[in-house]
């Protein structure tokens, strides 16, 4: 297998390139291209259209600027933000449709402990 | 970047005595403001959502946040878009005037939802996030 098919596969393309291709350089510039444009556009992209999703999703967070940096880093869609005067968080936001972070390192570690508990 | 969102009341809509902005104590047209980080547009029909608070339903940490959600009374009717000259430099892709008409409907009320936390609701914060989890888990404890 040549390394641009390897790339290929790694990055989930449907695109095959046949091993000892003359053009397999520029195929795999193309290939790059398209695999960070899709990545990019992956990481924007964590509403779903499930028909059983939440419509609503509510995210704490210690003030509003946090639900704005949600809404531009994950792609979501705000609807507002309302006060909840907790003593960590000040405002829930809330976002339309459902609203998932991806999981972070933190979050596993967490899990992990909980779980052995 | 996002795209703006600005609801207003539409040309002779009522309830606008009520309407004001707390702040200044003045009157308003606005409606509601959202914010889309897919950069997606509204759509003519769409209902602002309405909140509210139903006792005996509050979570217990958040004693004091809405618990159920229903399709509104206000419906956009029409929809202005203006985008900025410049690509570059700007707060927003687009920003859409959305003005709506007040249909109030019988819509079904939903519960909302737990509300979430994570590491974003700190901004990125670890060490708060993770002095956050660590009460929750004494305090489960408890």
């Amino acid at each position: 297998m040549c390394p641009q098919c390897a790339i290929g596969k790694k990055a989930g393309m449907e695109y095959k390139c046949s091993s000892g291709s003359p053009n397999s350089a520029s195929y795999l510039v193309v290939d790059l291209r398209i695999y960070l444009q899709k990545k990019s556009f992956a990481t924007k992209k964590f509403m779903t259209n499930n028909p059983e999703a939440p419509k609503i999703t509510r995210h704490a967070a210690t003030d509003p600027e946090k639900c704005r940096e949600m809404e531009n880093k994950y792609g979501w869609k705000l609807l507002g933000w309302d006060d909840l005067n907790s003593n960590v968080f000040e405002v829930e936001c809330i976002f339309q449709g459902e609203a998932k972070f991806p999981r972070s390192r933190m979050d596993y570690a967490i899990t992990e402990e909980e779980e052995t508990e | 970047m996002s795209s703006y969102i600005i609801f207003q009341a539409d040309k002779g809509q009522p309830h606008w005595k009520g309407r004001k902005l707390a702040h200044t104590g003045m009157g308003t047209n606005i409606l509601a403001e959202h914010w889309y980080g897919d950069n997606s547009a509204p759509k003519i029909g769409d209902r602002l959502t309405e909140f509210v608070k139903i006792e005996g339903h509050e979570e217990p940490e958040f004693p004091g946040a809405s618990t159920h959600y229903r399709d509104g009374d206000w419906e956009i009717c029409r929809i202005e878009e203006y985008t900025p000259e410049m690509p570059v430099g700007n707060s927003f892709n687009s920003i859409y005037i959305c003005f709506c008409k007040y249909l109030p409907i019988a819509s079904e009320l939903k519960p909302l939802p737990p509300i979430q936390v994570s590491i974003d609701s700190f901004g990125g914060d670890e060490i708060a996030y993770k002095e956050y989890r660590s009460s929750r888990v004494v305090s489960v404890a408890k």
